[in-house]
Formats: structure tokens, sequence, C-alpha cells
């Protein structure tokens, strides 16, 4: 066995969050936190695919941690449903406090869906994040809103019929039901609505010249990301230089449902982290 | 091994995450032990897109069941989940082992009365753990009754997906499982190990002649089949209580919602409360 796996219950924002800390038998002193996507899951994820990605990363000598949201799992608290507006970005700053209290200061993130999104918008307020890789990452709409946007008309008639006035008492799914309605609008006269949140968080990152890997898959966010990509973030990922980079893979993976796409993950993390760590040696490292 | 332990200051529950000793490694395991608790309720999940699907409603009958004062432990079994071993070496058989020594470990409590919860397949892990304790009440949710259909099931949602995602028809599961040694069904591994050991498994077998104390509930609407098998535990001397529940469950598919599973719940606790009070150790 090349790890040994600890269980924690650590504080965040008015609850207390359930993590499992893989420590590695020979560790590289880098930790790695895979906060992942939004469903009310299990810490291991489809198939064991967060668990088994902290065991691969384990044996290259990295220590991860995998982690409950609130109300989710062993964690405390009620299940809240992901937004855009709303991300869970307490719950990722919580768990890397507490990694620095158990002494590892030295970060990456490695990140799905919701759970990227997330660790976007808590970016700004790590301090020494030292490499980033977002997978399928939104860009300017989640899934619904994306999903709405190439739903066929015979879909909206269907769901406009069984929309009941109560249903919009709620001014939060006022603001849901206007933000599927104005996905599909856009979709349809080719305007996009501007938001600059990410393409902002990535520019930010590079600035600070935090390695990235920007992965996306045949499926989920790619229109949107490659929409980004033809205004101006091309060019700003492309003068990054590697290891910053984007990857496009022919697999789909959203939700990792493919075996294939679990093992391109596993493989694809694992040797970029790798190339980070290689290519950069931390200051501390040098001057022992 | 692992011990992380929280109070709640207000209902002063404890509740554990701890790796329990199992017999080919470290099981994962939650458990909540409120204060004064005098029943535990163990849970035996079911595995693959099961164990995903159901694992929000099983948290929350763990916890509905800590605040209304019973103690629980929900594990996750060798080869699924946080705990560790390998998926290809997950089977029926490991599974009974792993829950035995779940069974073995809440001994050590000393609760004087003890139900299991079993859902899908873990229903038939239940029914098999305490096959020889017939004062534990059981309580099933959705219980997998033939195994041959739930891989049956497995191979179609496998096919339709193919047929979602791909112009030509892919081989028949079976074809396919034999010549690559696993399925990928929509990114749960099945491995022959665990198809073939359900080969000759099945509920009423499993739950015998008794007069266990048995819940079981059923998601959705439809009645017939949760009629039927009733019907036949019934006819074996169980005292059986049924209950339907909404929305049906689309087990291998993953939602980004949650169901509403407020009436599962409280029925599910509020049988079990009953059963375990009139039910003690021997």
């Amino acid at each position: 066995m090349t790890y040994e796996e600890q269980l924690a219950f650590f504080p965040a924002e008015g609850s207390n969050l359930a993590g499992i800390l893989t420590v590695p038998s020979t560790p590289n002193g880098i930790v790695v936190l895979l906060p992942w996507g939004a469903g009310a899951y299990p810490s291991s994820a489809r198939n064991r695919i967060r668990t088994r990605l902290a065991r691969a990363i384990a044996e290259r000598g990295f220590y991860s941690l995998r982690f409950d949201y609130e109300g989710v799992g062993e964690s405390e608290g009620e299940y809240r449903v992901a937004t855009m507006g709303n991300p869970y970005t307490g719950d990722v700053l919580a768990a890397t406090k507490w990694l620095r209290n158990q002494g590892l200061d030295r970060l990456m993130i490695v990140a799905n869906c919701f759970g990227a999104w997330s660790s976007l918008s808590a970016a700004p307020l790590i301090t020494g994040l030292e490499g980033m890789v977002l997978v399928n990452c939104p860009v300017r709409r989640d899934h619904r809103e994306a999903n709405a946007a190439h739903r066929p008309w015979r879909w909206w008639l269907r769901h406009v019929r069984r929309l009941r006035i109560s249903k919009l008492r709620s001014a939060q799914s006022r603001a849901r039901y206007r933000r599927l309605v104005s996905s599909k609008a856009g979709e349809i006269v080719r305007i996009r609505q501007k938001d600059v949140r990410f393409t902002r968080a990535i520019n930010q990152l590079i600035a600070d010249r935090v390695p990235l890997l920007l992965m996306y898959g045949s499926d989920g966010f790619r229109p949107d990301f490659e929409a980004e990509l033809d205004r101006e973030l091309g060019a700003v990922l492309q003068a990054a230089g590697p290891p910053t980079r984007t990857l496009f893979v022919t697999e789909r993976v959203e939700g990792f449902a493919t075996l294939a796409s679990q093992n391109l993950l596993i493989e694809t993390v694992t040797s970029w982290l790798d190339e980070v760590v290689n290519r950069t040696p931390h200051p501390t490292e040098q001057a022992s | 091994m692992s011990l992380a332990v929280r109070v709640d200051e207000a209902t002063g529950v404890e509740e554990r995450l701890e790796h329990l000793a199992g017999p080919r490694g470290l099981l994962y395991s939650w458990s909540a032990r409120p204060p004064g608790a005098e029943a535990l309720v163990v849970i035996c999940s079911s595995v693959l897109g099961d164990f995903v699907s159901n694992y929000h409603r099983e948290r929350q009958l763990g916890r509905a069941l800590a605040a209304q004062g019973q103690a629980v432990i929900r594990f996750h079994y060798t080869g699924e989940g946080n705990s560790q071993g390998d998926r290809r070496d997950l089977t029926f058989e490991s599974m009974c082992a792993d829950a035995e020594a779940v069974l073995a470990h809440s001994d050590t409590l000393s609760y004087s009365s003890l139900a299991v919860v079993g859902t899908r397949v873990g229903a038939l892990v239940a029914a098999a753990t305490v096959a020889k304790s017939p004062w534990v009440p059981l309580a099933l949710w959705e219980p997998v009754t033939d195994p041959a259909r739930f891989i049956q099931e497995a191979g179609r949602v496998r096919k339709m997906s193919s047929l979602s995602h791909q112009s030509t028809a892919s081989p028949s599961w079976r074809e396919e499982l034999a010549k690559h040694q696993v399925l990928d069904i929509l990114g749960y591994d099945l491995y022959p190990a665990f198809v073939e050991s359900l080969g000759n498994v099945d509920l009423l077998t499993l739950l015998g002649i008794t007069s266990r104390k048995v819940l079981v509930a059923r998601f959705g609407t439809a009645t017939d089949s949760l009629e039927s098998l009733a019907a036949a535990l019934r006819a074996r001397g169980l005292e059986v209580s049924t209950g339907s529940f909404g929305p049906q469950e689309s087990w291998w598919l993953d939602k980004e919602t949650v169901a509403d599973s407020e009436n599962l719940i409280s029925a599910t606790t509020a049988w079990l409360k009953g059963a375990v009070s009139s039910e003690r150790r021997p």
C-alpha cells in the first residue's frame, strides 16, 4: 500500500464538513484538493473516480483531500442546489484552511464541473496556489441552462404547459426560468450573455503565474468555452505557455459516464501534475 | 485505521467517521450515537449505480434515525466508495462478509436492540447476514428480488446508452463481459465475479421461514409486484408491512436533483422505532 487515509471533520461556515486526506507513503509535500460536481453523491463520486484519482496521485507522492459539500454525504447541513451565482466557495476555502492547519501549505486543485466553478471563485482568496486542473468547468451558464438552449421547441411547449403559477411565486424560481428563457433566446439570435466571471478568473490566475490545465470533452460546457477562446482567452492561454494549456478530448467527460473517460482523467491529471512539479521547483525546495 | 469524532452541541449526538476492520481491508463507515440510544440500525447499501443514486436517501435516513434517538451505522463495501479493495473482487459473498464484520463491530457497542435496513442488492445482503437472527427487524427499500433481472436491467441501460451515442449496435452484454472481462454500464464497471456471485441468490430463500418483522418499501406508484412479494413473504410466516413511495427511481442514471423522500424516510423511521421496541436481543 502506497498510502494511508485519514478521516476528518473540519469546520466551514456554520457547519462541519467530512473529508478524507490521502497520505502518500513517500510525500512530495504537495496536497491536491479535489472539489467535485454538485450532485448529492458520496465523496467517492461515480464509480469511485475521486477515490481512484486520490490513490493514483498518492503513488506519485501527492497528498489529496476529497470532501463532501455542506448537506451532502457525511457532512453536516442541508443540501443546496448549485447555481452559478452561488458557488460553494466557502466549502472550498474551508478545506484549504484545514489543509494549511495540517501543515500542508503547497496546494494544487483538481476540480470537476461545479467544483471547478466553485474553485475558480475561491482562487483569488487562496494564497500560494501552485496549479489548477479544471475539468468541464461551466463558463457562463449551468447544465440546465446549457441544455435548455439546445432543447427543441416540443420540449419547451411541454414544459410551458406544465408550468403552474404557484411555481412563479418564489423569486428564486422566477430567476431560474428567466435564465432558461434567456439562454434559449441567446441561442436563437446568436447573442451570448456577457459574463466575464470565468475569463476574469482565468486571466487573474495566469497573471499570478498559476499553471492551468483546462480540460473539456465532446459534451458539457465545451461550446461555451470555445466561444470564450475565440474572443481573447485563446490568445491569453497561448501566451501563458506550458504547462498551462487547454485539452480537448473526444470522450464525454460530463459526469464521467464512461470507463474510458475515467481512465483518461486519471492518466491526464497524473502526468500533468508530474509535469508541473518537475518544471517549477518551489523556492523552499531549491533552498533546501 | 482512522477515526474522526464530532459531537453536536445542540443534540448531543456523536458522529463518527471510522475505518472498521473488514475481512479484505478497511471499511469506510459513518455512525451516529445519540445519548441514551438503546437500538442500533445498520444500513446495508447497494453497489454501483444504486449506491450513488440512493446515497442521499440513506444519509437522510441515518440522520432522521439519529434525531429520533436511534444509533446508526452506514458503511461502504470493500471495492466500493471510500473503502479499500478493488472492484474486481466485489462479490455477493464479499458484501455479506463486510456486513457481518460491521454487525460484529455493532455487537461490541452493547445496544439492546438491532435492526437492519437493506437497499436494492443490499436487501439481499441484509437478509443473508441476519438469517440466523429472526428477532432482527428488516426494512427493505426497493429490494432486488431476482438478481438476474438486476443484471439484465444493467445490460438494457448499457444498450440504450450505446444506441444514443453510437450509430452501430453494440454486442450483447453477455458477449462483451465474456470478451473484455468487464462491462461499462454508464461509467460503472461490472465484473464477472460479481455477476456470477449473484447467480443463485434470491430474496425469498434468504429470508427463509420465520416470524421476522419486515418492511418492504417500493419506489413509484405501481403496487402489483409489491403485493405479490408481500403475499409470498406472509405465506412464509413473516410479519410484513408494505408501502409505495414516489417517485420511481432510474437507478443507473445520475441526476443533479434530489428526490423528495420525506414520506419514505418518515415511514421507515416510524416503522423501525416500533419494530425495535418490541424485538430485543435474546
